[in-house]
């Protein structure tokens, strides 16, 4: 009788063993690996957070070290805007200093679809806002090509995109030149950044 | 009477006095298992309890970290990095696409032979790749212009040569007297020629070894040559370097 009881309280203890294991040290243990993945995720996560960091305080650095000079001469450039009104008054500045006959200088919009979505997969970045003028003179072969290379010496890019040379009477040549001037457009996928 | 077999040298064993010793060994290692097992279970489970608590502890410490490193990271700054860079990538891209429009010239002039006359220009450009050409060009003979289309197609900066349109005439020149009339063939046609940008780029540097000070806008009414000295109305305007 002495030696069943006995019997019985060994396997109680085996199967209250078992039961704890099954319920309680192999759940914890798998919770136990899960947090330790969790951890290592984190930490990964931090030194991915803390690189960007360092790297953006690196790049603050070069940023602030960057002459002011040469900052006025980047928005210079490419400006956040481009006035018109001053543009058609360094054009008609510039043809005067080529020794053309200045006919007119007019604004003719700014190019919409330099950054739409069909462009944009194709592009690595985006495209700067594209103004359009348009340059009427008159004058000699030789001071319309003064004109062009003072156009490519401004402290801002007047890019030519076409040009439309007729003869006159007396050696003279009508010129219609299409130009470009570009302001800096900004990313619209600059928001916030949300973690 | 006693039997024969109470005589026998072979000792009678009695089944009740029989002792079953194999049996309480194995009752001795069971219970020994049971209490290692108990005992170990206990105490693993302590440990779990225990590394589970550390554990969590360390997962706090590493979420802890994580938001304090983002809570670190500058928005500002990061926009104020990318717009720069931005800015400067526009620019150089720019910069990096710009021809030389007097470039073009100087290479027609120098693939234009003598005796041809161009009429009318019309140049093009056609993205970030190419400039193409229309002329309309005049010359005195077929001859010429046979040569004339080789010279372009040898010219190493003038690619895609295309005549089209070629038609001869006859142009009557009158003198200074009207009986004095001079016919003279002509021979006119349609250039088109393609010249790519890389062939002519725009060099600032070389502008500003050059001629330092031309950029800047100048509100002295330059000499215009005899032939454009037409009346026009020059308005007084302030000197501005920054023009955008």
């Amino acid at each position: 009788m002495m030696m069943s009881k006995n019997l019985f309280i060994q396997v109680a203890m085996i199967a209250i063993s078992i039961g704890i294991i099954i319920t309680f040290v192999n759940p914890t243990f798998s919770e136990i690996g899960e947090q330790q993945d969790d951890i290592l995720v984190y930490q990964t996560e931090q030194q991915k957070v803390s690189g960007v960091n360092n790297q953006l305080s690196s790049l603050i650095t070069s940023l602030n070290n960057v002459a002011s000079d040469d900052y006025r001469r980047l928005l210079t450039y490419m400006p956040d805007e481009v006035d018109t009104i001053a543009v058609a008054r360094d054009l008609s500045l510039v043809s005067r200093q080529a020794g053309v006959l200045y006919i007119s200088a007019v604004s003719r919009g700014v190019v919409t679809n330099a950054n739409s979505p069909d462009n944009a997969s194709s592009q690595d970045f985006i495209q700067p806002k594209e103004h359009m003028f348009s340059l009427n003179v008159e004058g000699t072969y030789d001071t319309v090509k003064n004109l062009f290379a003072l156009l490519e010496q401004n402290n801002y890019p007047i890019e030519v995109q076409n040009v439309n040379v007729q003869k006159k009477g007396g050696g003279l040549l009508s010129v219609e030149i299409g130009l470009s001037v570009y302001a800096y457009e900004n990313s619209p996928a600059d928001q916030e950044i949300v973690f | 009477m006693k039997g024969s077999s109470d005589n026998s040298f072979i000792p009678k064993r009695g089944a009740s006095k029989r002792k079953q010793t194999g049996g309480s060994r194995q009752i001795y290692i069971f219970t020994y298992i049971s209490y290692i097992l108990m005992f170990a279970t206990l105490l693993s489970s302590g440990g779990v309890y225990l590394y589970q608590q550390y554990i969590n502890n360390q997962l706090d410490i590493a979420v802890e970290a994580l938001n304090s490193e983002i809570g670190s990271f500058s928005q500002a700054d990061m926009e104020r990095v990318t717009q720069f860079n931005l800015r400067l990538a526009q620019a150089q891209d720019r910069l990096e696409n710009s021809m030389s429009v007097t470039a073009v010239f100087e290479a027609l002039q120098a693939a234009t032979i003598d005796t041809v006359q161009i009429n009318s220009l019309a140049m093009e450009r056609e993205d970030d790749d190419r400039i193409v050409i229309e002329a309309m060009i005049q010359t005195d003979s077929f001859d010429s212009t046979i040569f004339q289309r080789g010279v372009f197609l040898r010219n190493g900066i003038i690619q895609d040569v295309e005549i089209t349109d070629v038609k001869d005439s006859v142009a009557i020149e009158t003198g200074e007297r009207a009986q004095e009339s001079n016919a003279r063939p002509i021979v006119s046609f349609q250039a088109s020629l393609a010249v790519p940008l890389e062939q002519i780029p725009a060099d600032p540097q070389s502008y500003q070894l050059n001629q330092p000070d031309v950029i800047v806008p100048n509100t002295e009414i330059p000499e215009q040559p005899p032939e454009l000295l037409i009346e026009q109305e020059v308005p007084a305007q302030e000197v501005n370097e920054d023009t955008l």
